[in-house]
């Protein structure tokens, strides 16, 4: 199958994942019911995956796997929820992306997935220590388009 | 507690209608209770999100 990613972006990731930490998680929950991009989704991946060996790809189908989609509220396909990996223990940290991650999206993974490793969101301490005293879930959905 | 979500708008226009989003990135706070229009900055957002914890 040709590769989605070309070999200058093949190279920009490797010298992204070169700073690399701790291991990183990938969940991929496609359908086999009819599913715009679950294909392609899951072939950039599994390219993405095989860039670097601390990060992990699973994949999943929504349907199929139901019992997992809820326990990571995953209520579409395609759907990659970015978590944490530590000896075996996966650690969902609440962090998904639904659809196809093209264009500036595209950087956006890279970049989650490289705060994932680091474990470090990178908030400013005043940020860190609202969030820390949050009584209620917070739910934010940032709505994108390929650009 | 905190979960964050991307949502390509234009593979699940349902959601994206539901929350009237006009233009991207747009931020929806608890699924409707407050909502951030472009891109902002981290001060922004906890302002907004303060806001729509306050309702």
């Amino acid at each position: 199958m040709e590769k989605l990613l070309d070999d200058q972006i093949t190279k920009q990731i490797g010298e992204a994942f070169a700073q690399m930490q701790a291991p990183v998680q990938i969940l991929f929950f496609g359908s086999h019911e009819p599913c715009a991009y679950c294909g392609e989704v899951q072939q950039l991946l599994e390219e993405v995956a095989a860039s670097h060996d601390k990060v992990n790809l699973a994949l999943y189908d929504i349907q199929a796997d139901r019992g997992l989609a809820d326990r990571y509220r995953v209520d579409k396909a395609p759907t990659i929820v970015v978590a944490a990996a530590d000896g075996g223990q996966i650690s969902d940290l609440g962090i998904q992306f639904s659809g196809i991650p093209a264009g500036h999206e595209f950087a956006t993974l890279i970049n989650d997935i490289m705060i994932v490793s680091g474990r470090d969101s990178g908030l400013s301490p005043e940020v860190r220590d609202f969030l820390k005293h949050l009584e209620e879930p917070l739910l934010l959905q940032v709505f994108v388009t390929p650009t | 507690m905190i979960r964050a979500e991307g949502v390509e708008a234009t593979e699940f226009p349902d959601l994206a209608n539901r929350f009237n989003v006009q233009g991207v990135p747009q931020t929806v706070i608890n699924s409707g209770a407050g909502t951030v229009v472009g891109a902002v900055g981290e001060q922004n957002l906890l302002a907004a999100i303060q806001r729509a914890l306050l309702h």
